[in-house]
């Protein structure tokens, strides 16, 4: 026989107090008020993005992206600029890139845990910070003067590749401190060297974190200004348009985001929309990297074994 | 036959001393058991065997480990060499985050770049009882196996590289009971072609599996012989007591 309790007989031991209700109050408005400061947060860069398109509409055509500007910068499109910055990043890329990696592998793979790393690290972390501005300095000291390129592509991805370094190294030692110790014991206890474990098993499961630090790098160093303009980007150079190999390493270069700048503050009667259009162009040249990067990266995570 | 002869071995973490005048004789081709309580430096002892354990700036050893016939701490050996013929298992499988082929032709493939590496997969393997089950799933990742299979493929790592001596470091302490006892199993048929030495802190495993047994304190070397005497009749009060469950 069951026991015969009636339901309404049954305490209210579960009911909702005055304490409880206020909490759940609390806790309505915390989620109210969070979501609301990231919206705030989020509307900014929408209507960023949407303002400049909106204003750089009546520009943008392919024929902004792949012609050489006329009427001192009034017209035309911007192709030695856009392809300068291509030039820029990407040699910047090809220096960077391999030193930093490298780098990182020695401070994190080979040498000793111990006041020297700990030194190191730190300087990496406070190079990272420094200005732009100093570094282009730098740059127009060390390659622009004393190597002897002149300003040059060379020179100013060179600048640009020493500015990017320490985020390299920075983002690969973060990346190769995510990969389980247990992965090099176990190959250690094989009889592999460092080297074989760097190659074979470190490397391969810390590159979908390298690509981070690479993303980030090809951002700034796209939007720099100052350090390309004291190392090689000039005003104007006229090139063929829609030409990928007008550029030589050692000739100076347009540069999309001092383009924005000259066309923005020291040429007279320029269209409304065309500084907007360039801006357009610059981000959508970050933004595709990035796309690319990415695409990249998710490639290799979905290659990795654990 | 002797594998390992130590004398006087000491060993000290920066200031701690974990080894104290250790001398012990590990006879191949048979499994010997190192047991003690947690810290008692049972698995310092083991990974000196490869000295995987001077990988820490702060460890420092004196005295002589001789592994078949040959001083290990003397100037000329070379690690790579050393940890080739004395391979280690630890106590969470930790099969490389590549397939469970290239786990096993790994050895191979850094010692030795150009042999050919299929057949002596195919043996190390079937050699732990692992070639029927995944013959036909080589190309997947290891570490989506189940944990006594990494185990086991811990063990069939070590194999194409033909080592002398396996270390194992409580390789059972992942694993259920059934799998200790298949993994358990397994011991038994390679100690009749390899020097297996294991530290388990299971006294019910030393004494299923090994022919002698090490018991060590502190540090120290108490009491060794053959496993079925120390157990049944141990000569040292503190054994005793130990075996008895009365610490540790």
């Amino acid at each position: 026989m069951k026991p015969a309790i009636a339901r309404s007989s049954i305490t209210p031991r579960f009911s909702e107090t005055p304490a409880i209700a206020r909490r759940l109050l609390e806790e309505r408005i915390a989620r109210r008020l969070l979501a609301g400061v990231l919206t705030a947060s989020l509307v900014p860069l929408f209507a960023i993005l949407i303002y400049l398109v909106w204003q750089a509409a009546p520009m943008l055509s392919w024929g902004f992206l792949v012609e050489s500007p006329r009427d001192g910068m009034r017209s035309g499109g911007l192709w030695p600029a856009l392809l300068g910055t291509l030039y820029l990043v990407g040699a910047a890329l090809a220096v960077a890139t391999p030193v930093g990696i490298l780098a990182s592998v020695y401070l994190n793979e080979y040498a000793r845990p111990g006041r020297f790393s700990r030194i190191v690290n730190l300087a990496v972390i406070n190079l990272a910070g420094v200005p732009s501005i100093v570094h282009a300095l730098f740059g127009l000291g060390a390659f622009v003067a004393f190597a002897g390129f002149g300003r040059s592509i060379l020179a100013a991805s060179l600048t640009l590749a020493v500015m990017s370094l320490p985020v390299i190294i920075a983002s690969t030692t973060e990346a190769l401190k995510s990969v389980p110790q247990s992965f090099r014991e176990a190959s250690w206890n094989l009889g592999a060297t460092r080297w074989q474990t760097t190659r074979h098993i470190v490397l391969p499961n810390a590159l979908p974190g390298i690509f981070t630090g690479i993303i980030l790098m090809v951002s700034r160093t796209a939007g720099e200004t100052a350090p390309v303009l004291f190392t090689g980007a000039v005003f104007y150079k006229s090139i063929a348009g829609g030409d990928l190999f007008a550029y030589n390493l050692l000739d100076q270069c347009m540069a999309l985001s001092v383009h924005l700048f000259t066309v923005s503050t020291q040429v007279p009667n320029v269209p409304e929309a065309l500084p907007y259009a360039i801006a357009v162009v610059l981000v959508a040249t970050v933004l595709g990297v990035n796309a690319l990067s990415i695409a990249l990266r998710v490639y290799l995570r979905s290659r990795k074994n654990w | 036959m002797n594998c390992i002869e130590v004398d006087g071995l000491n060993l000290w973490y920066g200031a701690f001393q974990a080894l104290r005048k250790v001398s012990v004789r590990i006879r191949a081709r048979q499994i010997t058991a190192l047991i003690g309580p947690s810290g008692c430096g049972k698995s310092t002892l083991l990974r000196t065997f490869n000295r995987i354990s001077q990988r820490d700036p702060a460890v420092r050893v004196e005295g002589s480990v001789r592994i078949l016939g040959e001083e290990i701490f003397s100037p000329e050996v070379s690690l790579i060499a050393l940890r080739r013929a004395v391979g280690m298992v630890f106590q969470r499988p930790n099969p490389l985050p590549i397939s469970i082929f290239e786990n096993v032709a790994f050895g191979l493939r850094i010692h030795e770049p150009d042999t050919p590496v299929d057949a002596a997969v195919e043996e190390a393997l079937t050699a732990v009882g692992l070639w029927e089950d995944l013959r036909f799933r080589l190309h997947s990742p290891a570490t989506e196996l189940a944990l006594e299979q990494q185990q086991r493929l811990c063990i069939a790592r070590l194999l194409p590289l033909k080592p002398e001596i396996i270390l194992l470091d409580e390789p059972c302490s992942a694993l259920d009971a059934q799998a200790t006892l298949a993994i358990e199993q397994l011991l038994g048929r390679l100690a009749a072609e390899y020097s297996i030495v294991i530290v388990t802190h299971s006294m019910a495993q030393a004494r299923r599996v090994s022919a002698e047994c090490f018991f060590m304190l502190l540090g120290e070397v108490v009491e060794h012989g053959p496993t079925e005497q120390l157990f049944t009749n141990p000569r040292d009060a503190r054994t005793g007591d130990y075996i008895a469950g009365r610490f540790g």
